[in-house]
């Protein structure tokens, strides 16, 4: 995968903690190899996105917390020295909650230092904001379903009252899991009990700095949360909006592009392709003859996309093959995958009602399905709308698939 | 609950291929729940097995005798610190019923029931219970005691003879409160009929899932969770909402559901007809069968050509002549032979029936009869 190179404008001498443990149940299948913070978006890991956002407000030291999958993390950032940055790693053993992942890294970081989820996007502007002198702040943002995640309310720039998720939020600014925090915080986390849930909460350690009217709110002007699979659509939809294009691939005559397209090294993009951007397609990928991409669409490395294909506003991961006649919308498919001649993913409801994926309700008219990695589909199989089908499945060919797919399931 | 509670307590009777005391326990967790104390007695290995398993610790105590609910809550008493909730291990309830009691001092779960003699009766006024009645003849009202409190601390001091309720009731005339709040998810299962019942409402909430190998002409409609290794046929009809266990397999134009659960490693052969019915693990069905409303035991084969059909016998358990609506419920380890025929009956543990037999009520109740 492609990573971000050049750090820009001053350098701070800070740590940056990321929680980057968690597998994410809620993504899976796409966590079945990876963490949740691996999950690409225009072709680079949730992680690598946030390393470059704080590393363009200035911060170089990172310690990062790893547990599931966390070869996946280390073999792919390294020292950081890849991305001009430092980073050291920290295993939580057992995922038992964000407290307990930032007690981990107790004896790694001192003085004041910035914690952030590790799934999540924000942009350096609203980093630099958040570490711009040394005071308890935590970055917040304006919801549209607070219901969904912890909400705090506001008294000018100081939060009085943190909420954990509920059904009856007091306001719409949420928790976005950002946090500028001094090593006080060690003594408090001491004292942290298990929740309802069984874990252990950062947030119930803050509770104290916020009685006490020591924690300020900051505004972001950008925020992306990851929580479910389809929410990865919309952020890498964001994402291509920002990105600024490469075209080092070999364009054959007769292909028609517009908007923005990016093209990485080594790859053909071939004649009769048309290809409506917002688009990025990685290294030694072979598109076309004849394929028809639409935006917002990312391709990762070494992918086939061939003739008479479309594919739309999707995230198709590496080493994937879409070879011939097939139709993609709306779709996240996995690494290693292949599709049979003819295989198509409905997105569309004809009832006109939302999609729902394992009964869950996504809020979109538009969904196709999330295949996790190597999947195999037979020739003319038909993937209904909001299907989930677990890694390593494979499919007859001529086969209905819909619902939610096991892991490993074979359908003959 | 005989024959089925010979060779597991009722607590760990499966449905929807769970044990019982899963659901409690699941609920438990749900309010929020994670300290708790599970008090065991008969074949309390198999319960503690099982326990076991849980993601995270569970405190057991055992109870010598099972002289009562008093006495089992007694035994738990050195180990509860704060005010808590008691329930029992065998019947069915869910999160939300749980959070309505969980912050009261001394509240009870109360349940509307069509039979309540069978239960505690609760008498109350202005939503205090006032009494409770165990077991009474002629029942002075619908509302049932689900036997789920909510107690502090300080309720041990009454605690003295066996009963729990006995204890409740020197409570309230002590005057001390007791809430009864209502709820409708709760069920019981007294009868081993009850079980369908407990069945029908545990299959129904199940996360669904396609795992194993299905083949692709097989129609899956409905919440329907496949386990792993399971094998589904050409043709094969399967209705939510329905479980099917770990390789089990099904055989070709298999017609299952609704409200079936099926075990792990279980065997239903071609053109079979499943409805409304809990197969326990191992067991099996002959190809051509018809089995509606039935309770087949662990490792339990029928034949082909099996009719299973609702009927309604009187039976008479324990003393008291009673009817109730099955197919049939079968225990462990049975064998019936081809072309045999069930209506309302009970069948032992480890029984033989013999080809072409009609069986009803409780013509082969017995463990270990052969009826030829």
């Amino acid at each position: 995968m492609e990573k971000c190179l050049k750090p820009e404008g001053k350098v701070i001498f800070m740590e940056c903690v990321i929680l980057a443990a968690g597998e994410g149940k809620r993504m899976r299948p796409l966590t079945a190899t990876r963490p949740k913070v691996m999950i690409p978006l225009v072709n680079r890991p949730m992680a690598d996105h946030l390393v470059c956002a704080a590393r363009d407000a200035g911060i170089t030291e990172f310690v990062f917390v790893v547990g599931y999958r966390e070869q996946e993390v280390r073999q792919y950032f390294g020292d950081g020295s890849g991305l001009g940055v430092s980073i050291r790693y920290v295993t939580q053993r057992h995922q038992r909650g964000t407290a307990d992942a930032l007690r981990a890294v107790e004896d790694m970081v001192s003085g004041w230092f910035l914690l952030l989820n590790g799934d999540m996007v924000i942009r350096s502007q609203d980093i630099a904001g958040i570490i711009k002198n040394k005071a308890l702040r935590m970055g917040l943002f304006h919801s549209d379903h607070p219901e969904d995640f912890g909400v705090v309310t506001l008294e000018g720039e100081t939060v009085t009252s943190l909420q954990e998720k509920s059904d009856q939020p007091r306001s719409n600014l949420i928790n976005a899991g950002v946090y500028y925090l001094s090593e006080e915080i060690f003594t408090d986390l001491r004292s942290v009990a298990a929740s309802s849930r069984g874990e252990y909460e950062l947030t119930e350690a803050l509770a104290d700095m916020i009685k006490e009217g020591r924690m300020a709110g900051h505004p972001l002007s950008f925020w992306l949360d990851v929580g479910y699979p389809w929410d990865l659509l919309d952020a890498n939809a964001a994402l291509l909006k920002e990105l600024t294009p490469v075209s080092e691939g070999i364009i054959e005559e007769g292909v028609h592009l517009s908007g923005m397209v990016s093209t990485g090294k080594g790859t053909v993009i071939k004649s009769g392709t048309y290809i409506e951007g917002p688009c990025i397609i990685g290294d030694n990928c072979r598109i076309g003859p004849h394929a028809y991409i639409r935006g917002a669409t990312a391709i990762g490395p070494r992918c086939h996309i061939g003739h008479s294909t479309e594919i739309k506003n999707s995230l198709i991961m590496e080493d994937t093959r879409i070879p011939h006649f097939n139709y993609i919308g709306d779709s996240v498919v996995g690494r290693e995958c292949n599709f049979g001649a003819g295989t198509k993913v409905a997105n569309l409801r004809h009832d006109h009602r939302p999609v729902l994926v394992r009964g869950r309700n996504t809020r979109r008219m538009k969904l196709g399905a999330i295949i996790g990695d190597g999947v195999r589909l037979g020739i003319n199989c038909s993937v209904n709308v909001g299907s989930v089908i677990g890694s390593g499945a494979i499919v007859a060919p001529h086969s209905l698939v819909e619902g939610c797919i096991d892991g490993k399931t074979f359908i003959r | 609950m005989r024959p089925l509670t010979k060779n597991r307590p009722k607590a760990l009777i499966p449905v929807a291929n769970s044990p019982i005391i899963d659901y409690s326990i699941r609920a438990l967790v749900a309010t929020g729940i994670r300290e708790i104390i599970v008090v065991v007695g008969y074949r309390k290995e198999h319960v503690i097995r099982y326990l076991n398993r849980c993601e995270f610790p569970i405190q057991v105590v055992e109870q010598k005798n099972q002289l009562g609910t008093g006495d089992a809550l007694k035994c738990a008493e050195p180990l509860v610190r704060e005010d808590f909730l008691v329930l029992p291990g065998d019947n069915y309830i869910d999160a939300a019923s749980l959070a309505k009691i969980k912050d009261e001092k001394n509240a009870v779960l109360v349940q509307d029931h069509p039979y309540p003699s069978n239960f505690g009766v609760v008498i109350t006024k202005k939503g205090e219970v006032t009494e409770i009645i165990e077991k009474p003849e002629h029942a002075p009202s619908f509302t049932v005691s689900t036997g789920i409190f909510s107690l502090s601390k300080d309720f041990f001091t009454v605690l003295k003879g066996t009963e729990l309720t006995d204890a409740v009731n020197e409570m309230i005339a002590r005057g001390g409160h007791l809430k009864a709040v209502s709820t409708g998810a709760w069920q019981d299962a007294v009868y081993p009929w009850d079980l369908l019942a407990l069945n029908k409402k545990t299959v129904g909430g199940i996360d669904p899932v396609k795992s194993g190998t299905i083949d692709r002409t097989a129609v899956i409609r409905g919440a329907v969770r496949i386990g792993r290794g399971a094998h589904i046929g050409p043709f094969a009809v399967v209705h939510g909402p329905a479980v099917i266990g770990e390789n089990a397999r099904i055989g070709s134009h298999c017609t299952i559901g609704p409200s079936v659960s099926i075990g792990d490693r279980v065997t239903v052969e071609p053109f079979t007809l499943l409805e409304d019915s809990l197969l326990m693990d191992d067991s099996s069905i002959g190809s051509h069968s018809r089995v509606v409303e039935a309770v087949i035991g662990e490792g339990s084969a029928l034949m082909d050509h099996t009719t299973v059909t609702p009927g309604t016998p009187f039976m008479e358990i324990e003393g008291t002549v009673i009817r109730g609506r099955f197919g049939c419920i079968i225990g462990d380890q049975v064998r019936s032979e081809p072309h045999c025929i069930y209506q309302g009956a009970i069948v032992g543990n480890n029984t033989r029936i013999r080809g072409g037999k009609m069986i009803t009520g409780l013509d082969a109740a017995q463990d270990g009869v052969v009826v030829v």
